[in-house]
């Protein structure tokens, strides 16, 4: 991750958390601003609804008043009915009645009418009082106003059979002002007008009425509200207003009085009518004001919360991303570690060929660094493979017998050479009783440890490193599960404590500065700590900054033979001896070896190689003559050649495999193959072989081969005398020339080559080092020389480019093995374009023939001449 | 590039989220507090009109439920018009307690023979008004008595009749003798008296307020007496029709047809303003029982046919109603009834409780016919 990437992680997570807040804000001011249109809502509805029961209550108030002032004139009219009353049992006149009326009263008058409308006695009415009086005399007592009269109340007077006058009283309107009808002065909270609903005007005033009253609307001369209130009386018997466009604090009543033409009008205080309700109205207020904020804290509560489920949904979306990302980092490095490896072998494996026949000593010095840096970059992409593998989970343990001892054996060989290298030294430790048989993986084991002590040496500049195994226990029983500890000690440059805790993490190498010269991925520990825990162990480091460190490997293992190793130091050095005295150090006159090739010479080569040891050796030449020997009886040893005509080796042991009647069934079977790179001998393996040799076959690996595969029994060791003698002799023999060939050799290949066909030198490698035996050899290859042209010949001819590669390979293997370099060259050259034309693209194939067609005569002449110059330099008769 | 796209796309959602949250809890709020703050909370004012006859018969039913519906629509009342319920019949209690439980307050009944069936229902319910159309007797405290006035209107009708006729015999028919028909009646032949004291005055029973057959029976027979003008009264238009088809002259009742030859007036009633009073009126606060308004309160008038009149005519019946405004009294001077027994003496007036309640007599001058 560099800066940059930091930097924009930082602004988009300040970004995310300024977008929540913003959101948090908005929503928290959306639900706020809800709130409050509804509270706003709220108060004016319930200010609405309070107006609402006010005017109710108003109107029953008006309905009430209008009520008291129909009784106030119902007194009045009972009155006069019972002056009628009195009337009509003749006791009074009318005219005594009438006054009778007014008695004591100066403000009122009165009169009595007939049904014609003659006055009878007292005082006339107006002629607007007609249809009053028709009402009278139809029996209905009334009271009504008459513009610049008064209020008349009227009754009917009864004569003989039906009704005969009407009887009235006027109250005049100058007394109306003062005595008559008065009852806002009496109780109300009210001031109550009584109202001439035809006429207009105000008939009765409250006390204070007038031009200068709050009431009076000078614009109409009449009282405020007035209009409002009689169009909405149209509809209803009483009605109310409470409008602040009228009066902010009074609210405007009216109620028509029943059987007149007047109305009351009135106006009552808004508070003094609601002073309880408004309580309710604050209460209601002021828990829906609480309510908001309770609210409130609820949606910051609910933000919060929805904050924190968003970024933990956030960071579980990049952990699964983070893990995706990783799996398929993986699978990605275990296809490529998988694809680079192929052609790198193949890279590998060219290179050795060139190791073998490069001639020019620069040549061999860079076709060795090739060699070191390819094998440096294969190990890599091992580790790479195995990471991934462990990563993606595809790692298994495979569960397999083995044995201690030969994982120690090569462990120690290859740590030793690599600490010799770089002058350290290495001493290794093992307990005597430690079990030699286990059962379990022992290709990772050996990774675990070489892994541990590679890193010791690695870095350790100087000084030592010593590997100790050991176990609590000191008896061991087959089947048991023992813990065994691995400790690599060293004196390297140790690890800081800062760093510890990154020492097993992938890809992390520490005190990189320090280290810069040390190669490596960074994975080897980490490797090696998932193997370890795959294994069900453990690793724990110890380590002193400058001084050292010490990693301890604990790892349970099963017992499979409890044999012990005993004393291995021993057996390593034994072991050394066994490596060096290869020569005759045994006979097996017992043993039979069954040798396939469809070369007489190589058989030749490998019959003289044996011979020393006394081995009974079998021949045959192609793989059907084997199929049946090994019918015929037992061998204990198979060496069976790969590239063979009509049946190879591969499908050979195949058959032999299959065939139920053979007598070889146990016998281990040895390829021989001239195809000598590497991955070939995993190719062998696979194919069912045990092992492999590669031609021209080596003296040594063929003996040390025997040796390995034939049951113990039938090998005898030579005297020790002797074996020591030859060993005393022969060993430093042996290391010496292994030292010049790397270097000298070259050099005299190189002069030789420029005048000899045949490399003398080079032949009697391949012959088991005599003189003599590679004079034989000699004499045979002059000796198939015709048979072999022809042969070659006739495939050519015949264009069976098939066979013409068969031989071509066989000259090629042949005359190496006598030294015949060039030829070798020249008709490896041949079999290669053979090979690429059968098995090659086919846009290529004309061009491979005509190469073979070309050089096919080159490499004949050069035939023939390598057999005069063995005629005529050693003499070699045919 | 991942995390914005999302943040983007949260943001739009969040957007839509919270827009939707707010208004759904707006509306909520709203029109919860708009239900219990409102109008909306009191039940809705209704009222329910029963109704003997489909409301759509010409006469009393069509008028009635005209003019309760205009009346409602003015004041804001729902209205529930149950009509064809039968009187007599146990129709009227289901209708009345359907009504109530669906919270009607006010129910009118338009047939005056619901009244006594409906009395025990009224006790039973204080909290519903019931108004009875009914002009003669009151039953019962909890129920209000409404009808029209119509004697004064009559009144003038005859003034009419009295004044078209040309043969001098002025017909009438009306359903059964009770205290509102033979006031009616009474005042017709007053008004025909008071134009042409020499006329006679025929008329018929036809048995029932609907009673088509008879009604043409009568009709018929009043022609065959010689009756060229004739007034009635029925709770149908019948009776206009077989006069028209007989061809016989007539004051019409309910509603003037003015496309009609032989339709010389009619009487009509605002039933608007009559339902419109009652509905304003708050009977517990003024403890009324009865309601009969007339001609004086603008409820009833005699429409007059254009150009079916002549101008005598037209001004005379003028000149009567203009009387009557200013205190002339129908009921009133020397009345002698058909017995010969003097009802009023010269100089007095029929008190209005006499003549709504105890009209049991009929003037001298008319005369019943009889079927042969």
């Amino acid at each position: 991750m560099n800066p940059n990437d930091s930097n924009e992680a930082k602004d988009a997570s300040q970004r995310r958390t300024l977008g929540f807040a913003m959101r948090m804000i908005g929503q928290f001011l959306i639900f706020l601003l809800v709130l409050f249109g509804i509270g706003t809502l709220l108060h004016s509805k319930m200010s609405d609804a309070l107006n609402v029961e006010v005017e109710k209550f108003v109107v029953r108030q008006a309905e009430q008043i209008s009520l008291t002032y129909r009784e106030l004139f119902q007194n009045e009219l009972d009155l006069l009915e019972k002056l009628a009353d009195v009337m009509e049992s003749g006791k009074l006149s009318p005219d005594d009645v009438t006054a009778a009326v007014i008695h004591g009263e100066p403000m009122a008058q009165a009169g009595m009418v007939d049904m014609y409308g003659r006055l009878v006695a007292g005082t006339p009415l107006p002629p607007e009082s007609k249809l009053q009086m028709a009402e009278a005399l139809q029996g209905r007592q009334s009271i009504h106003h008459y513009k610049g009269v008064g209020v008349v109340a009227m009754v009917p007077v009864k004569g003989v059979q039906n009704i005969r006058y009407a009887l009235y009283k006027i109250y005049l309107d100058q007394g109306l002002q003062e005595d008559y009808f008065h009852l806002s002065d009496k109780s109300h909270e009210a001031k109550v007008l009584l109202y001439d609903l035809n006429e207009e005007r105000v008939v009765v005033p409250y006390k204070g009425y007038g031009e200068n009253d709050r009431f009076y609307d000078p614009a109409t001369k009449l009282p405020k509200g007035v209009d409002q209130l009689l169009s909405r009386l149209e509809n209803a018997h009483g009605v109310a207003i409470f409008s602040p466009e009228i009066d902010e604090d009074y609210v405007l009543f009216a109620s028509d009085i029943k059987d007149t033409n007047c109305a009351v009008i009135g106006y009552t205080e808004w508070h003094s009518v609601v002073d309880g309700i408004l309580h309710i109205h604050m209460i209601v207020l002021w828990v829906f004001g609480l309510l908001v904020v309770l609210f409130c804290v609820f949606v910051l509560y609910a933000f919060t919360n929805k904050l924190q489920a968003e970024e933990s949904k956030e960071l579980r979306e990049a952990r699964d991303e983070a893990l995706r990302a990783n799996r398929a980092k993986s699978e990605f490095l275990a296809n490529m570690s998988h694809e680079i490896r192929t052609p790198l072998n193949a890279v590998l494996g060219m290179n050795e060929m060139i190791l073998r026949e490069a001639k020019g000593a620069s040549l061999q010095k860079y076709a060795w660094n090739v060699k070191s840096a390819g094998e440096t970059l294969l190990s890599l992409i091992n580790d790479i493979l195995d990471f991934s593998k462990i990563e993606s989970g595809k790692m298994e343990l495979v569960d397999a017998s083995y044995s201690m001892s030969s994982v120690l054996n090569d462990i120690y060989n290859m740590v030793k050479y690599k600490a010799d290298q770089k002058g350290l030294e290495f001493h290794i430790d093992v307990m005597p009783e430690l079990p030699d048989g286990f059962r379990g993986d022992e290709v990772r084991l050996r990774q675990v440890l070489v892994n541990i002590l590679n890193n010791a040496v690695k870095y350790t500049p100087k000084g030592s490193v010593t590997f100790t195994i050991r176990s609590a226990l000191k008896e061991f029983r087959a089947g048991e599960t023992v813990m065994l500890e691995f400790v690599s000690k060293d004196t390297g440059i140790g690890i800081r404590e800062a760093d510890k805790g990154k020492l097993f993490s992938q890809f992390e190498r520490l005190d990189i500065k320090r280290n810069r010269n040390i190669e490596g991925t960074g994975l080897g520990l980490s490797i090696t700590v998932r193997l370890v825990r795959m294994m069900g162990g453990t690793i724990d480091v110890e380590s002193v900054y400058g001084e050292g460190s010490v990693f301890t490997v604990r790892l349970p293992l099963r017992i499979e033979n409890p044999e012990p190793v005993g004393d291995f130091l021993a057996r390593v050095e034994e072991f050394v001896r066994q490596q060096n005295s290869y020569r005759e150090s045994f006979v097996a006159p017992g043993a039979k070896v069954l040798v396939v090739d469809d070369n007489d010479m190589n058989l030749t080569v490998v019959e003289s190689l044996l011979a020393k040891t006394k081995v009974q050796i079998d021949c045959c030449m192609s793989g059907r003559e084997c199929l049946a020997k090994m019918r015929q009886q037992h061998y204990d040893i198979v060496f069976l050649d790969h590239m063979m005509p009509e049946m190879d080796g591969i499908e050979t042991l195949e058959k032999a495999k299959a065939m139920k009647d053979s007598k070889c069934l146990d016998t281990p079977v040895i390829a021989l193959t001239a195809n000598a790179i590497s991955g070939v001998k995993e190719m062998f393996l696979s194919k069912g072989f045990d092992d492999y040799l590669s031609k021209p076959v080596d003296s040594r690996a063929l003996e040390r081969m025997v040796q390995k595969y034939l049951p113990a029994g039938l090998v005898q060791a030579v005297e020790p005398q002797s074996s020591s003698e030859e060993e005393n002799g022969a060993a430093p023999q042996a290391e010496a020339k292994e030292e010049t060939a790397q270097t000298e050799p070259k050099e005299t290949q190189e002069a030789a080559s420029s005048s000899y066909l045949i490399d003398q030198e080079a032949g009697l490698k391949f012959c088991g080092g005599t003189e003599p035996m590679h004079l034989r050899f000699l004499a045979m290859f002059c000796q198939r020389k015709e048979a072999v042209q022809n042969k070659l010949e006739t495939a050519m001819r015949e264009e069976n480019w098939k066979d013409y590669t068969t031989h071509i390979h066989a000259v090629k293997s042949t005359s190496l093995s006598i030294g015949g370099t060039q030829l070798s060259e020249a008709a490896k050259a041949l079999e290669m374009a053979g090979h690429a034309y059968l098995d090659g693209p086919e846009e290529e194939k004309e061009r491979q023939l005509s190469y073979i067609r070309e050089h096919h005569a080159e490499v004949m002449e050069m035939y023939d001449a390598l057999i005069e110059e063995a005629k005529e330099r050693f003499g070699v008769e045919i | 590039m991942m995390s914005v796209k999302f943040w983007d796309m949260l943001t739009k959602r969040f957007v839509v989220f919270s827009i939707v949250q707010a208004l759904v809890l707006c509306l909520c709020i709203f029109l919860s507090v708009n239900h219990f703050g409102g109008d909306g909370w009191q039940r809705t004012k209704s009222v329910a009109l029963i109704l003997a006859s489909p409301k759509d018969t010409e006469g009393w039913p069509r008028e009635i439920a005209l003019g309760m519906q205009q009346a409602c629509d003015e004041l804001g009342y729902e209205l529930y018009i149950e009509d064809e319920v039968a009187v007599g019949s146990d129709a009227c209690h289901q209708v009345i307690e359907k009504l109530i439980a669906r919270g009607v307050k006010r129910i009118f009944l338009a047939n005056p023979g619901y009244q006594k069936e409906v009395e025990v229902l009224a006790r039973k319910y204080p909290q519903v008004s019931f108004f009875a159309n009914s002009a003669g007797e009151t039953v019962s405290d909890e129920i209000l008595n409404y009808s029209v006035r119509y004697y004064d209107v009559r009144y003038l009708s005859g003034v009419l009749a009295g004044l078209h006729t040309k043969t001098g015999i002025v017909g009438y028919a009306a359903p059964f003798p009770a205290s509102e028909t033979r006031r009616d009646l009474n005042a017709f032949a007053l008004g025909v008296q008071s134009v042409r004291p020499d006329a006679r005055i025929l008329f018929r029973w036809t048995g029932q307020w609907i009673s088509p057959a008879k009604e043409h029976e009568a009709v018929y027979l009043l022609k065959m007496q010689g009756a060229d003008v004739m007034g009635y009264f029925a709770a149908t238009q019948a009776i206009a029709a077989a006069a028209e088809e007989i061809g016989m002259d007539y004051i019409d009742f309910h509603r003037l047809r003015s496309g009609n030859a032989h339709c010389i007036a009619a009487i009509e009633t605002d039933w608007r303003m009559v339902y419109t009073e009652l509905l304003r009126m708050n009977r517990r606060s003024e403890g009324e029982h009865v309601y009969w308004k007339g001609l004086f309160d603008d409820v009833v008038c005699l429409h007059l046919q254009n150009g079916a009149l002549t101008p005598r005519e037209e001004a005379l019946v003028g000149r009567a109603r203009s009387a009557l405004w200013s205190g002339h009294q129908i009921f009133s001077g020397n009345i002698i009834d058909q017995s010969g027994s003097r009802r009023c003496m010269e100089g007095e007036v029929i008190s209005n409780s006499d003549v709504r309640t105890h009209m049991d007599w009929l003037v001298r001058g008319v005369e019943s016919i009889e079927s042969k």
